[in-house]
């Protein structure tokens, strides 16, 4: 039985969850350490949620446990360089705090998008997300040039982009 | 989907925010995509899109949109589970330990992080000044996290790999300050020792006294300047040179804004013992690195790590340096003198200024 606190604590959390996730793994590419991270701010979130101020907005607590766990990330791990320096992180924090349910909704089109792909584009899409190859393996599975993937996955991604954004405006004038 | 649209983003940038998202940027690539990001909050909202469309796209496979409900216990499934990893487990079953845990935080560290955040900042710095002109020996391992930058051949040479190189054509090749040890002692008294590749050491310190330089080779110099041979220090010449921490702390005291790093992750660091004072430089009229961390434990005020980010390169040397303590033994008297770092038998050179 889970208790009120917890209940409410899930509830943000699910809601604040995808900004999180897409903030950690800015900074964190490898998906298992992604992963990792994102359970370990939920935990973290769980155990101090009664420290919370509820009056203030909880994605902007949850993006600062995120952050300061990316920190020590890096910190144990010294081998990995830092992606961004902290000016650039701090301002990341503010932008992916600022991130509405609203602007996330459109996202429950991407299935749906990803399925109306082109044959080619599914495939480099499939090797990069399903797979989790760089270009660089992806190009020498498919006999391109790993440069020619990088234009590849831009483009796909400007598609699913384009195609998220019509979907949207299309449900939105029904 | 926010209002941006992606035909708004210049091409050059939407191939560097997709190749950042394949692990694909240089060095110099990662410098352009951060300057674009800071340089306005559109920017910063733009990546933050193309960043939840690629997280999103690394878990199409593993998450299928339902509703309210049945996300919630998706998201918490691996902590509501019963795991092998200790930290996941401890959620599971120690909710009285956590408890506790909180109880003590909530008495003992809750009160000292309340109030005005900055006057409690600033009063923490004047302990942690107090404590650092009493501190006994410690020891610090100085690592310079260079920006990240999976650097390819070919790619333009930065200003500090130009000054190496011509340091390197002209003999000047200085011991690098990354792995280096320092021992301090007291406000003055300090031994830095420095380690080439080869495995030869390059030792500066000073007494209190006197300060000297111990190369691998040639002649040993000391000199009654106790501040002659400090040049190498990182920080040195942005007046924060670590060895008088005394000194330091009340230089960040002058210059900067400080802060804790923030009320709610205070407490979360504290499970560790560790908090963290941050420093934001006030402006570019003061010398020194536009930001800085001071992590330390909460209970006896000493500094178990230093972060200095975004220090000047002007003259070169690491844009970000941790000092980090590994060890607070007390050395002998005599591990200060120089006549402890080489043998007798070494020409010493004395200068007088």
């Amino acid at each position: 039985m889970i208790d009120k606190q917890t209940e409410t604590a899930m509830r943000h959390w699910t809601l604040a969850q995808p900004a999180v996730s897409a903030f950690i793994a800015s900074q964190v590419h490898d998906v298992r350490q992604r992963d990792d991270l994102l359970q370990e701010v939920a935990v973290a979130i769980l155990e101090n949620y009664n420290r919370f101020d509820d009056s203030l907005p909880f994605k902007s607590w949850a993006i600062g446990i995120a952050r300061n766990q990316t920190r020590n990330y890096f910190r144990s791990h010294k081998n990995k360089p830092l992606l961004f320096d902290s000016e650039t992180v701090e301002n990341l924090a503010t932008a992916f705090a600022a991130v509405s349910p609203q602007s996330i909704e459109p996202m429950d089109f991407l299935n749906e998008c990803v399925g109306e792909l082109n044959n080619k584009a599914r495939q480099l899409c499939d090797l990069r997300y399903e797979k989790d190859l760089k270009p660089a393996a992806i190009a020498k599975k498919l006999g391109m040039t790993a440069n020619s993937v990088s234009k590849g996955l831009q483009r796909v991604r400007a598609s699913l982009k384009q195609c998220i954004e019509q979907k949207t405006i299309a449900g939105g004038a029904q | 989907m926010s209002e941006f649209h992606a035909e708004d983003l210049p091409p050059e940038m939407e191939s560097l925010v997709s190749r950042h998202f394949d692990g694909e940027l240089g060095h110099e690539e990662h410098h352009c995509l951060q300057k674009w990001i800071n340089a306005s909050s559109e920017n910063a909202k733009i990546y933050v899109d193309f960043a939840i469309l690629h997280d999103r796209l690394l878990k199409a496979n593993t998450q299928v949109a339902g509703n309210l409900d049945d996300r919630i216990e998706d998201s918490f499934e691996p902590f509501l589970a019963s795991r092998g990893n200790q930290k996941r487990l401890s959620w599971a079953i120690g909710a009285l330990s956590s408890i506790a845990a909180l109880l003590l935080i909530s008495l003992f560290v809750v009160p000292m992080l309340q109030g005005t955040p900055a006057l409690a900042a600033e009063t923490q710095l004047e302990r942690l000044i107090e404590v650092a002109r009493k501190s006994s020996d410690r020891t610090y391992l100085i690592t310079s996290l260079e920006f990240r930058g999976n650097k390819r051949h070919g790619a333009k040479w930065n200003r500090n790999e130009v000054l190496d190189e011509r340091n390197r054509r002209r003999g000047k090749v200085q011991a690098p300050v990354d792995g280096a040890l320092l021992h301090v002692r007291g406000e003055s008294s300090y031994v830095l020792i420095r380690r080439f590749e080869n495995g030869d050491e390059f030792i500066t310190g000073s007494d209190g006294k006197t300060s000297w330089s111990v190369p691998p080779k040639g002649r040993i110099r000391v000199s009654d300047n106790v501040q002659r041979f400090r040049s190498e220090m990182p920080g040195n010449q942005h007046a924060i040179p670590f060895i008088t921490l005394q000194d330091d702390l009340k230089q960040i005291r002058a210059a900067y804004n400080i802060q804790w790093l923030d009320p709610e992750l205070g407490i979360e660091e504290a499970r560790s013992g560790q908090h963290c004072l941050v420093a934001k430089k006030k402006s570019a009229e003061h010398r020194g690195p536009k930001y800085v961390e001071i992590w330390f434990d909460l209970e006896t005020g000493t500094i178990i790590e230093m972060l200095l980010d975004k220090l000047p390169q002007a003259k070169g040397g690491p844009k970000t340096v941790l000092l980090e303590l590994i060890g607070k033994s007390e050395m002998p008297e005599e591990f200060f003198q120089h006549t402890t770092h080489h043998d007798s038998n070494r020409r010493v050179s004395y200068q007088s200024e």
